[in-house]
């Protein structure tokens, strides 16, 4: 073992600690703006807040109109990632358990969907859905982010579902349980980690995701969290307290979601990269 | 006949037909889009140009901007990100104490939704000299700068907040490749009289080299797509000059009303990104054989 030295391990913390301020300050400073008054998060962008003004959060919600977002980004994004996940690993488990004349073939088309563009797609689908008179519906938002979803959710599930060992199914099946059975009782309980690391990342890409709303929902009971955020913004421009508790509101699922399962979103937004 | 078949056709349905309808037929119906010209209106019938979308694309000023926007953006993500991810987890690499605190907070910035931390950064990048930054520059007696509202430093706060958000992420590659390297061989190094940096430079770097090309290929694939932090920062201006080609896009459809024109760069964008997928996956096969 060689040693460093005193001064080099101190230069090494001093910068990361350096460092660590640098990253967190956003952070720190959107959650202190957020308890103040608007003159205070100009006139003392760094201090503690000093009267706590815990009411930017009730007018954010009330006023700002992101009580009503954040429900319906709970709700989009929780159906969302349930049905992404079931039909998912439905796919998944197919394409890893019963080979067939073309398995391959359906694999690399899901798999390939993830160089699809987001943007690419909403020309023609905003010129399909003015023909057939479609407007601000949930069901086709949820729907474009389970067609996005699909290619992570099959290639981790597909992947995952290689590695549970055939002698468990078959056993089943010698004792006369039917595939689909076996499907609900036995392989979706066995793949859980495969299926958490899958869900996070579509439920991060649901809450997260700004373009498909921008684009297909206008009315503003139905807003989103994202351009619920860019509206408040707009609109308030000068009230900097509102805007900084809004912020907040809407990074705090994804937050907790991190703190909780901090290795299973690190696995999940890394899963693409394993791939290459 | 597989006894299976129908098993595998209704499992495979609901996630083929969610995916082929909302995902492939408008990517394939988007390259067609490109060749007619739309007003917006759903009642008028979509009119044949040919080739014109993709003549007016690449005379327009606006895109080739656009075009210039994006490769400055790419080149200081890139660089800025992979130095960051790979000097931090080198930095961290065999010092356990605090591992996971720091991993924790350089990596949250990646999960949070792009929105908020783009209008969180678009408050520190205010003009005003009471703004965040020119606050804090004040003290150092640096004068108040535009940032967003200046075209000159526009693009480099964007990336900059860009920098910021997704750099925990190639961090992380760095610290799963970084663990995969031999310790037998940096012990042997060691023994052998190597000192700290001899054996970053000549042993872990060259063993995570493919790890590295992954991270600039995603960084790369990733922000030539970039649209919410242009979107949300800048919207493209001041006076259309900080615009990427998904901006550009998306104001060219749905501000302007010509479809056309954002149809034939949606399918830029889409024949881009499937370019650089498959040359950067030749690139990697062709390292993974040496």
């Amino acid at each position: 073992m060689q040693l460093e030295t005193r001064t080099s391990k101190t230069l090494k913390y001093a910068f990361l600690t350096l460092f660590t301020l640098l990253v967190a300050f956003p952070v720190y400073f959107a959650l202190v703006s957020s308890l103040k008054s608007s003159i205070d998060v100009f006139l003392k962008p760094f201090r503690w807040p000093q009267p706590v003004m815990w009411e930017n959060y009730p007018r954010a919600i009330a006023i700002g109109n992101i009580g009503v977002c954040f429900l319906n980004s709970i709700y989009i994004t929780v159906v969302t990632m349930v049905v992404s996940a079931l039909i998912g690993t439905m796919a998944g488990y197919v394409l890893s358990r019963l080979p067939f004349k073309g398995s391959k073939f359906w694999y690399v088309i899901f798999v390939a969907g993830m160089m699809i563009p987001m943007q690419s797609v909403i020309i023609p689908l905003s010129f399909v859905m003015g023909k057939v008179q479609v407007h601000d519906s949930y069901i086709m938002l949820m729907s474009l982010y389970i067609a996005f979803n699909m290619p992570m959710t099959v290639f981790i599930t597909t992947n995952f579902l290689k590695g549970i060992p055939k002698e468990l199914e078959e056993a089943a099946l010698i004792d006369g349980s039917t595939r689909t059975y076996l499907f609900f009782r036995i392989i979706i309980p066995l793949s859980i980690p495969g299926i958490t690391t899958a869900s996070i990342f579509n439920f991060l890409g649901s809450w997260n995701n700004l373009l498909f709303p921008l684009v297909f929902v206008s009315k503003k009971s139905m807003q989103v969290i994202a351009i619920g955020l860019q509206s408040f913004f707009a609109q308030r421009i000068s009230d900097y307290g509102g805007v900084m508790a809004a912020i907040i509101i809407s990074i705090l699922p994804p937050i907790l979601a991190y703190v909780f399962l901090q290795e299973k979103v690190e696995e999940g937004m890394v899963a693409g990269a394993v791939k290459g | 006949m597989n006894k299976n078949t129908g098993l595998i056709i209704s499992f495979l349905f609901p996630a083929l037909a969610f995916y082929v309808l909302m995902a492939l037929i408008p990517i394939v119906y988007s390259l067609y889009f490109a060749f007619f010209d739309w007003p917006g209106i759903h009642t008028v019938p979509l009119k044949f140009v040919g080739f014109g979308n993709f003549v007016k694309m690449f005379t327009s000023p606006r895109f080739l901007l656009s075009l210039k926007n994006v490769a400055w953006f790419v080149f200081l993500n890139v660089v800025f990100q992979t130095l960051l991810g790979y000097g931090i987890a080198l930095l961290l690499g065999t010092y356990l104490r605090g591992f996971k605190q720091f991993k924790l907070l350089f990596f949250l910035p990646v999960v949070l939704p792009m929105t908020a931390t783009s209008l969180l950064w678009k408050f520190i990048f205010l003009p005003n000299p009471t703004g965040v930054l020119n606050s804090l520059l004040s003290l150092f007696g640096v004068d108040a700068v535009a940032w967003l509202l200046d075209a000159q430093t526009a693009m480099n706060c964007i990336a900059a907040a860009n920098i910021w958000q997704g750099f925990g992420y190639h961090l992380i590659i760095a610290f799963a490749a970084i663990t995969t390297v031999s310790t037998d061989m940096i012990e042997a190094a060691t023994i052998d009289g190597c000192n700290r940096f001899q054996r970053v430079m000549k042993i872990i770097l060259p063993s995570i080299r493919n790890a590295i090309m992954i991270s600039i290929i995603l960084n790369v694939t990733g922000n030539l797509k970039n649209f919410d932090i242009v979107f949300v920062m800048t919207e493209g201006g001041p006076n259309n000059l900080t615009h990427v080609p998904s901006t550009l896009m998306y104001v060219e459809a749905f501000k302007y009303d010509h479809y056309g024109l954002g149809s034939a760069i949606a399918a830029f964008i889409f024949a881009l990104s499937l370019l650089v997928t498959g040359v950067s996956t030749k690139l990697l096969g062709s390292k993974e054989n040496v």
